[in-house]
């Protein structure tokens, strides 16, 4: 565990710029200043629905894997989803504890806290020692988890939450706020309609986002450099150029191109192609098995 | 003076003799005593008969002590069914009548000497059969369910004055025998236990999959756990499944009709159980209720669920002690109680279908948003793992219908398959099993230990390699291996396919546990 001190050379310059930094911060993990240098927060909903948790697990993986540090709050929901997408694809990630800096809030999160650090992560804290969560460290922490990133990310919000609160926090502070679009209905982007009306940027995937970081970066240092420090566009092309083998018999690719409209469940397709619900099934496993559709709760969609 | 008149008693599932010996005593006060452990009922029956027999205009020996023993003294006697022997010893003694040796009565009288519907009446009958009491005296409305047994005389008694006149002059009554067990009788004979309006699976619109897991279920005997959010039709579908399954046989006829005997649930007038049960126990059930309980022990609704179906809706709301208890008969398909009086089996051999909801509140995984903290569903969660769930061979998920696609249906009468084309398939794939373990004693794929599913389960080079990819890519643990295996061939078993094929595993794989 390490204490940095507001007056040090190692304190991340982004917060430290903002109006209340924490005097201190404590950090826990192999800690570099580097990890602070492109920062992507990202926060929303604890009551995550199964489109929140796509949407956070591709834009992050897209995000992370160019290299862009992926900050949240490490509570359950989209902020343990950005942490575990981001350590997925092989990405940094901080977490930003509620609590002191040697408990672990919420406990039950205790594995992916530990892969965390294992995978030479940060969780940083502005409470010493095992110092409780309280209801009123939480929207405090929100300050640091905006404070840390040049942009944040916010997935999913109801109307009155604490996601706003970084989000006020991050448009305060001049940062840059993405939303990703949803449902006007739901009462999870009750938040995120707010959002948008007072201008923060809609995004549909993370290369939207990565995108900003690399203007951002170009502006800052020039072209070259950027592409040699991020490589962000000889990412993206290459990701584009992926040849697609899928081998697929004729069944197999009528599903795949059904669910790639939009996702369904088995009782969708099976009335939909009209055939029988065995032989769906049956193609359903194999087109999973060749890794090209992904199920969650019993809804099938194209990975 | 003394008599004895014979009687049966039924203890859980076995039945025994009981000598009612009635002795009138020439000394003495004026007294009726009844002894040798009876309980409430059996005591009051004093009232009973001295109220018939009066009310009948015979005599009754008001003034001499009356003293009434149910031997064996020392095992325990309930209900009313000594009405009748007591009253017929009473009556002899009275009028001097000489007993024909081996004569059976049991019944309960009313104050007016007609006799009522006794519980119990199909076991003690068997046992009579099986013991060598050929003649037997029933209340009339215990005909049909006393009658259904082969080989006995039964005299259904109306009226204890009938009685009085046969036993006199051998007129009034004449015995009804039947040639053999049938389970044809005329006017449905039985009513089944639980009626749901007739359920058809072609009502249902949509639900495919749940559909098609339930087909599986029925043929191969698997324990079925659907998961979905509230109002999603998981109850619907469950109460459609007795009528995909095959029918009973006499001797699964008999089974059942002797654990529903055993609890009274025979309806008067009632006969042989010919419908599989259905129960649904709700999640508040006792643990006596669930297994069976009591000094003397009555069958409980796993029992009661015997060769039929165990409905547990709200499955993770049942307390943790029940879904701990139902592992043992899950596996054995029959439970033991044991009492300080000693130890009573019952058979429990049923299939279950259990449904819950993803999370307490019942959203969680679907589009609406869920208001349960993690805790909540952590806890709610780990009542779904653990021993029981081991049991469980099939899983799926059920999504609500959305309204648009039930109009749209439900204009065009659009209907899908009726539960009497699956039921075909399901019997034809049962008459496969039992080919299949002609020399075992199993009945249904489900109940194949690792041994068997080595031996019936051989899969082809596709197969395998199939298997093997998917064990590595869901991780699948060797239970599942297993239960997809099982599947697997009461899939192909469906299929009226000999061996297990390449697409019959990759269905079964749908059926697995996913973690939602």
């Amino acid at each position: 565990m390490q204490v940095v001190d507001l007056n040090s050379s190692r304190y991340p310059d982004l917060l430290k710029v903002t109006k209340n930094p924490p005097k201190k911060l404590y950090i826990k993990g192999k800690y570099t200043p580097q990890i602070f240098e492109n920062c992507l927060s990202v926060v929303g909903s604890r009551k995550m629905t199964p489109y929140g948790q796509r949407v956070t697990q591709r834009f992050v993986r897209e995000v992370a894997s160019r290299g862009i540090t992926i900050v949240s709050g490490f509570m359950y929901g989209v902020d343990a989803e950005a942490h575990d997408a981001a350590l997925s694809v092989g990405g940094k990630t901080v977490a930003v504890m509620a609590c002191g800096i040697d408990a672990v809030c919420p406990s039950f999160q205790k594995d992916l806290y530990n892969s965390i650090l294992e995978l030479g992560s940060l969780a940083v804290s502005e409470y010493p020692g095992s110092t409780q969560a309280r209801k009123w460290t939480f929207p405090q922490r929100n300050r640091i988890v905006a404070g840390l990133s040049q942009a944040l990310l916010v997935v999913e919000a109801g109307y009155k939450s604490g996601t706003l609160i970084t989000a006020k926090h991050a448009r305060d502070c001049g940062r840059q706020v993405f939303v990703a679009p949803g449902d006007v209905f739901s009462s999870n982007y009750k938040g995120i309609c707010q959002l948008i009306t007072k201008g923060a940027k809609v995004v549909t995937s993370g290369l939207d986002i990565a995108k900003y970081y690399d203007a951002d970066f170009k502006a800052n240092f020039g072209a070259g450099e950027s592409q040699g420090r991020l490589g962000i566009f000889g990412n993206e092309n290459r990701k584009r150029e992926r040849p697609v083998k899928r081998n697929l018999d004729p069944a197999e690719e009528k599903i795949y191109s059904l669910l790639k409209s939009s996702s369904l469940n088995l009782d969708d397709l099976v009335t939909t192609l009209g055939v029988s619900p065995s032989s769906v099934s049956a193609k359903i496993t194999s087109l999973s098995l060749k890794g090209l559709i992904d199920e969650r709760g019993g809804i099938f969609y194209v990975n | 003076m003394l008599i004895k008149v014979l009687s049966a008693a039924s203890i859980g599932l076995e039945s025994l003799k009981i000598t009612v010996e009635v002795d009138v005593a020439k000394r003495g006060l004026p007294t009726f005593e009844i002894v040798g452990l009876p309980d409430k009922a059996t005591t009051e029956s004093k009232h009973r008969i001295k109220a018939a027999i009066l009310n009948l205009g015979l005599d009754f020996p008001t003034s001499k002590k009356i003293t009434v023993n149910l031997a064996p003294a020392d095992v325990p006697k309930q209900g009313s069914l000594y009405d009748l022997p007591i009253a017929v010893g009473l009556i002899c003694l009275i009028y001097d009548i000489n007993l024909p040796e081996n004569l059976l009565f049991f019944g309960e009288l009313s104050l007016d000497g007609t006799l009522r519907h006794t519980k119990g009446a199909f076991l003690l009958a068997l046992f009579a059969k099986e013991s060598g009491y050929l003649k037997i005296f029933v209340p009339k409305q215990n005909l049909r369910e006393v009658a259904s047994i082969p080989g006995l005389q039964v005299f259904p008694v109306e009226n204890l004055m009938d009685l009085f006149s046969y036993l006199k002059d051998k007129s009034k009554l004449e015995p009804v025998i039947t040639e053999e067990f049938s389970l044809d009788l005329e006017g449905g004979s039985s009513k089944p236990v639980e009626e749901f309006g007739g359920l058809d699976m072609e009502d249902i619109i949509g639900q495919a999959q749940v559909k098609r897991a339930l087909e599986i279920s029925a043929a191969g005997g698997h324990n079925f756990l659907m998961i979905g959010p509230p109002g999603s039709g998981k109850t619907l579908l469950a109460k459609t499944f007795p009528s995909i399954l095959p029918s009973l046989t006499l001797k699964e006829s008999l089974e059942v009709t002797k654990i529903y005997s055993a609890a009274g649930l025979i309806s008067p007038g009632g006969s042989l159980i010919i419908k599989r049960p259905f129960r649904a126990p709700h999640h508040t059930a006792s643990y006596a209720g669930m297994v069976g309980g009591g000094a003397i022990p009555h069958p409980g609704q796993i029992s009661l669920a015997h060769r039929g179906v165990l409905f547990m809706d709200e499955f993770p709301e049942f307390p943790r002690s029940i879904l701990e208890m139902l592992r043992q008969p899950l596996e054995e398909g029959e439970i033991i109680i044991s009492r300080s009086s000693g130890s009573y089996m019952f058979p429990c051999r049923f299939i279950l279908i259990a449904a819950g909801n993803p999370c307490p509140c019942g959203f969680f995984g679907t589009n609406k948003v869920c208001k349960c903290a993690p805790g909540q569903i952590l806890r709610y969660r780990k009542k779904l793992s653990g021993p029981v769930m081991d049991r469980i061979d099939l899983f799926s998920s059920v999504h609500p219908v959305d309204l648009d696609k039930l109009k749209r249906f439900s204009s065009k009468k659009v209907k899908g398959e009726s539960s009497k084309e699956i039921k075909f398939r399901v019997e034809k794939a049962r008459d496969l099993q039992k080919e299949r373990f002609n020399s075992l004693d199993l009945v249904c794929n489900s109940e194949m230990s690792n041994k068997e599913i080595g031996r019936f389960c051989g899969l082809d080079h596709s197969g395998n390699l199939l298997l093997k990819q998917a064990t590595e890519l869901y991780e699948l643990s060797a239970r599942s291996y297993f239960k997809v295996l099982k599947i697997s061939r009461t899939i192909a078993d469906l299929s009226l396919s000999e061996g297990i094929k390449e697409n019959h595993i990759a269905e079964a794989l749908q059926y697995r546990y996913k973690d939602i």
